[in-house]
């Protein structure tokens, strides 16, 4: 996904003059091109993520639109001021562009794993947080980002599924049955085990949130039909998409319905492992998520 | 009157008048923000030109000084300036750039100079012809983000940036040397690739010069300035009680009792 969307900002950084990448040292073999091509409008800044930031946002005051790229543990924490006083204050079109999220690099060790960096994020106003789970929603998300003019965070994880959406909105189903009463409700990478998982199983949907904040307006116009909402996610429910489903659905007096979170639980491992590795411990593996709608289906069923 | 002296009267009587903090952080700056604002060209700041110099103070705190000089180069009216630190206000204790001519907001220390190095680098990059004047403080110079800005400046050769650093020696607490000392800035820079400078802080002619000089420079430049806290009034300077504590009446009648006799 990280070389589509890369290919993707050259293409349109051919055609916008006031687009600008910066990176701190990150992208091995990824941006050499774009530093032959847009000598006027790359900048590799050494390992210094708090001045990539904020030199990103003396670029804008000139009226460029940077993104600004290195892996999410590096630029999300580390930066934490810079993105709320130099970027969100100032409602800069900065996008920030993080790789290697969730346990992607997992085996590296808990500095790597990026389980708290949406909800960092969310905390700051004007931020839009988009976390896509297919390479085809790539080119919508950053249409929508030009035509927003605000700053933005694209969390872009290791996977690559290919599959062109049904639907005009960032968010969609990935599979819809009229007979579904259960609904699995996942973004970013974690989609492959909903999708392995209701392979295998009937009356279950998967809807995509690839835009994480601002939340979903139609989400709780359709969501009334389901009776149990799972959400599947590779960072800490506690702060990621589990908690603003539940901040919608009280908003939305749909308290009634049942919700779960399939997520890692909240604390900095001390064991490492893949991205497979824990999400069996943490139950969002398919084999997992297939499990617990089994066990809902046939609590329902007993009841 | 000297107009260093006029803009010294203004903060005393915004800081007064609301009973705001930093007063000696402000006095300190004066002569080297009105040394900067003398040599930019103001219609292109006005018209918001993006070939304009532009301005960062980056010890968002004295903003009292800013808005002054503002204020006194005519990109600030006096009614405004008069809402400083007031309710409903956009003149804040620290520097916002919801304030008209204003690049950027500060108040947390140590991010006026990225922002600056990014400006450079993208006036550089549309091969327009403005500066970028940073000011910082000393004290601030301990924030490690300063650092590597400089690097990166010094790196890249943007003789088209300028550091002021108001050297006032004093921190929040006391001197700054007692807690971490600051000596030989201007070494400091010339080992990060920036041409190093120190000067008189309260005066206007050593800093103009000097900003002159270097006005088609290929390399970053950093000029140390050193100065006083809470310069030009007797009883405030050196004395670091003046960082918080707002002059009262009386206070405020003897300072400027003191600047007028003075000037």
């Amino acid at each position: 996904m990280r070389n589509v969307f890369f290919d993707i900002l050259k293409k349109y950084m051919r055609k916008d003059k006031t687009l600008f990448l910066v990176t701190a040292d990150m992208g091995l073999g990824l941006l050499d091109s774009f530093e032959e091509e847009f000598p006027d409008r790359f900048l590799n800044v050494g390992i210094a993520e708090q001045n990539m930031v904020g030199v990103c946002a003396g670029l804008c005051n000139l009226g460029f639109k940077p993104f600004c790229y290195t892996i999410s543990n590096f630029l999300i924490q580390r930066c934490f001021e810079q993105i709320r006083n130099d970027v969100c204050m100032h409602k800069y079109p900065i996008t920030l562009v993080g790789t290697s999220t969730g346990f992607d690099n997992g085996l590296l060790g808990a500095t790597h794993q990026v389980l708290d960096d949406i909800g960092c994020l969310k905390a700051l106003p004007n931020m839009a947080i988009y976390s896509p789970a297919t390479n085809n929603i790539i080119e919508p998300i950053l249409k929508e980002i030009f035509s927003n003019k605000g700053p933005a965070y694209v969390r872009i994880g290791k996977s690559s599924i290919d599959l062109p959406r049904n639907s005009n909105n960032i968010n969609f189903f990935i599979t819809e049955k009229p007979t579904a009463n259960i609904l699995l409700v996942t973004h970013g990478t974690s989609l492959k085990n909903c999708m392995d998982a209701a392979d295998k199983i009937k009356d279950t949907d998967i809807y995509c949130i690839n835009k994480i904040k601002p939340m979903d307006k139609l989400f709780a116009e359709f969501v009334r039909k389901y009776n149990d909402i799972i959400v599947i996610e590779d960072h800490f429910g506690s702060s990621g998409l589990y908690n603003s489903i539940c901040q919608n659905l009280c908003e939305n007096d749909l308290q009634d319905l049942k919700i779960y979170s399939l997520s890692p639980s909240d604390n900095y491992e001390e064991v490492v492992g893949d991205s497979d590795y824990f999400a069996d411990k943490f139950g969002y593996s398919s084999l997992k998520i297939k499990d617990l709608v089994k066990k809902i289906q046939q609590k329902r069923y007993d009841d | 009157m000297s107009s260093a002296a006029e803009i010294r009267k203004r903060i005393l009587r915004i800081i007064h008048q609301s009973r705001a903090s930093h007063i000696g952080s402000s006095l300190s700056v004066v002569e080297i923000l009105n040394a900067i604002y003398s040599i930019v060209d103001l219609k292109k700041i006005l018209l918001q030109q993006n070939d304009r110099d532009r301005v960062i103070l980056s010890k968002g705190h004295a903003a009292a000084a800013l808005y002054a000089v503002l204020n006194h180069y005519g990109l600030m009216d006096d009614k405004t300036l008069d809402t400083y630190y007031q309710n409903n206000s956009v003149l804040g204790g620290h520097v916002s750039h919801s304030v008209n001519c204003v690049e950027h907001s500060t108040g947390a220390l140590g991010h006026g100079l990225a922002v600056g190095v990014g400006m450079a680098v993208g006036l550089r990059s549309k091969k327009l012809n403005g500066r970028v004047f940073v000011v910082t403080g000393d004290g601030e110079m301990h924030e490690g983000s300063n650092w590597e800005s400089l690097m990166l400046a010094g790196h890249l050769r943007l003789g088209n940036l300028c550091v002021l650093v108001d050297n006032n020696k004093l921190g929040g607490v006391g001197p700054t040397k007692n807690c971490c000392s600051l000596d030989s800035l201007s070494d400091k820079f010339k080992a990060f690739g920036i041409e190093g400078y120190n000067v008189d802080g309260h005066s206007e002619k050593e800093i103009t010069d000097i900003l002159h000089y270097t006005s088609k420079n290929d390399k970053p430049v950093g000029i140390v300035c050193h100065t006083v806290k809470g310069k030009g009034v007797s009883f405030m300077e050196h004395e670091n009680v003046w960082h918080y504590r707002p002059p009262d009446k009386e206070a405020y009648d003897m300072a400027i009792k003191e600047i007028e006799k003075e000037n």
